[in-house]
């Protein structure tokens, strides 16, 4: 990377230490890392130079070389403003071309990524696969739903049929 | 006790109706289910756009992820606040459906968002969710009627009959067959006796809007297209709809079919002689009346008056029909011109009260067996009530009659709250005035009309 090259006395380029749940270290740069509120917070908490590594227990290696691939990409982007909970946020499921490319894994990569970004704090990830779940929903009835993420149906007949009629969706009978 | 099973009158389904929307739950992204969809319905998928859109946008959406084969229930491992971000980025109808797949899912996005889906929001998305629905049942169970915002079966239960001796004495006393419309061996509609019974049950039962008697009244309605072959350079193209509607407590049954000749084949230099609608009609027994049938077409032709509707009644039952005939030109660049028929027949079904009404039994008495001769109290009625009566009971039609009457009077509506029901009555009894009515019919009254319906 070009960026290897300039000086090393820049903090953001500065080297740091992540430890996976399975006890592997990854080295990444910190401003990468940072992207993670978690991570974030934890290295301003401690202070320290970044010598000691950071556990992360609730991620494996996997998920934590994918997280950090997207953090790479994102590393300039603006950081998120709070008034991205309102509406407008919600509205759009769209999903720009490279991370529709990241999110081409499958499922369980894919719900590791959500929990991940839930864990690390990675608003803007966790928005993106948020999305891409969403875009799998869209359109489909709730037996498609079921069979695209292998859900147990576990309601009973009666049940179903107590919803229909509550609801009046099946008034004949 | 032996239940017997009703089903749609539409006899073309699911092929050519227009009305009774079939939805396959074959349609499925997974392309396992492509070789179990029956050849039939492949044609019906093909040619809805509806499901390309939805082909189209499972398309999409497939293509963001590799279909591998997931752990179970990996989904449901997600936190609640978590399954309550997705469903904040989906549309109503799909969030309602999210909501129902599991137990897990209803509990986080909670059930307000079908009851949203069912009661409020706007009606084309519930529609939409309806299509979603029945995407989930039996294809050739359900049907969305859009009047109702409902799924209804195509078929149901009867009542159950006793089996007894006197029993089947008293099925055969009311063996009264059906009413057939088309050719008498394939019909494109036929409706029997428990229609009529189960329609004006519900209308007698309804009370507020919902009402688990009977069936909706849609459920009669019909429309859509057969082609004939008349020779070899022309076909014969029929498109027709059937519009059930209650007026004055009775069913009134509104059946239009239009003849047109499309040709199929063009030769330059040749004269053919070209067989013309009313030839092909003259030989063709559609029928339209148990008793009446397109061969009548010359017969009626024979008494048109110029530019008009000629309408006759059938001598055997409430049946009024009315043809015309349109000569039209198939294109403007050409010179010939083609004649196309048009046929309307207005029915009394009845109150379905009884399969021994009068009216039923003169209505499904076959072609054979005649029967008497059925005595209409005033020419026309049927056909004016259906077009100029718009009340469905009778207390109803009793009400805008005094409220009509009272502002003949006054000159002026009387009070605030009652005054859009006068100018609604106004509207109506104008449009009465206005109607053309039969030649030979002189003007009667509404209250008069109403009577002789029965």
């Amino acid at each position: 990377m070009a960026a290897a090259s300039t000086s090393a006395v820049d903090p953001a380029k500065k080297m740091i230490m992540l430890t996976t749940s399975d006890n592997i270290d990854i080295k990444v740069e910190r401003e990468v890392a940072e992207r993670s509120i978690l991570i974030k917070n934890l290295l301003e908490d401690l202070g320290s130079e970044g010598d000691e590594p950071i556990p992360i227990p609730n991620v494996n290696e996997a998920v934590m070389k994918k997280v950090l691939e997207w953090c790479e990409q994102h590393r300039k982007d603006p950081p998120a403003t709070q008034d991205d909970d309102s509406d407008s946020r919600k509205k759009s499921t769209d999903i720009d071309e490279w991370d529709q490319k990241f999110m081409q894994v499958d499922q369980e990569m894919l719900f590791e990524i959500i929990l991940a970004a839930n864990y690390l704090d990675i608003k803007a990830l966790l928005d993106v696969g948020c999305k891409t779940v969403a875009n799998m929903i869209k359109g489909k009835s709730p037996d498609e739903i079921r069979k695209t993420f292998n859900i147990q149906n576990d309601f009973t007949p009666e049940e179903e049929d107590q919803i229909r009629r509550e609801n009046e969706w099946a008034e004949d009978r | 006790m032996v239940e017997h099973a009703i089903s749609l009158p539409c006899r073309t389904h699911p092929k050519h109706c227009n009305d009774h929307k079939f939805w396959s739950s074959q349609h499925q992204p997974q392309s396992s289910s492509i070789n179990t969809i029956p050849p039939s319905w492949i044609s019906q998928l093909a040619t809805s756009a509806y499901s390309r859109i939805r082909h189209n946008l499972r398309k999409q959406s497939l293509s963001t992820i590799k279909e591998v084969q997931p752990k179970p229930d990996k989904i449901q491992s997600l936190p609640v606040e978590l399954l309550q971000q997705i469903a904040d980025y989906l549309p109503a109808d799909s969030k309602a459906a999210f909501a129902l797949t599991c137990h897990k899912t209803a509990r986080a996005i909670g059930s307000q968002s079908w009851t949203e889906m069912s009661l409020g929001g706007s009606w084309y998305k519930q529609l939409e969710f309806l299509d979603l629905l029945q995407r989930d049942l039996p294809p050739l169970d359900w049907w969305r009627c859009r009047q109702c915002m409902n799924l209804h079966r195509r078929s149901w239960l009867g009542p159950s009959q006793q089996g007894g001796f006197l029993a089947r004495w008293w099925k055969r006393r009311c063996q009264v067959g059906e009413l057939k419309y088309g050719l008498l061996d394939d019909p494109i509609y036929a409706i029997g006796f428990d229609h009529v019974q189960l329609v004006m049950d519900r209308h007698f039962n309804r009370r507020g809007r919902t009402s688990l008697n009977g069936i909706c009244i849609d459920s009669l309605k019909c429309s859509g297209t057969r082609i004939f072959p008349a020779d070899n350079t022309t076909n014969i193209v029929l498109k027709y709809y059937f519009e059930p509607r209650i007026v004055v407590d009775r069913l009134l049954l509104h059946s239009s079919y239009r003849f047109e000749p499309h040709r199929t084949m063009f030769l330059n230099n040749t004269s053919l002689i070209e067989a013309t609608v009313l030839d092909f009609l003259g030989g063709f027994d559609f029928h339209f009346c148990n008793h009446c049938s397109t061969k009548l077409v010359r017969e009626i032709e024979n008494h048109r008056e110029p530019n008009g509707m000629q309408y006759q009644s059938c001598p055997f039952c409430p049946t009024e029909y009315g043809m015309k005939l349109d000569v039209y030109k198939p294109t403007d660049d050409r010179q010939d011109t083609l004649q196309s028929v048009k046929i309307d027949v207005w029915q009394n079904l009845g109150s379905g009260r009884s399969p021994l009404d009068p009216k039923w039994q003169h209505l499904a008495k076959s072609k054979y067996g005649r029967g008497s001769p059925y005595t209409y109290k005033r020419y026309g009625q049927i056909r004016e009530a259906f077009q100029r009566v718009y009340c469905s009971t009778l207390k109803e039609f009793e009400k805008q009659m005094e409220g009509a009457a009272l502002e003949k009077q006054t000159g002026c509506a009387t009070s605030e709250k009652q005054s859009w029901w006068y100018a609604e009555s106004l509207h109506r009894y104008t449009l009465a005035h206005l109607l053309p009515l039969g030649r030979n019919s002189p003007y009667y009254s509404l209250s008069e009309l109403a009577r002789d319906l029965d």
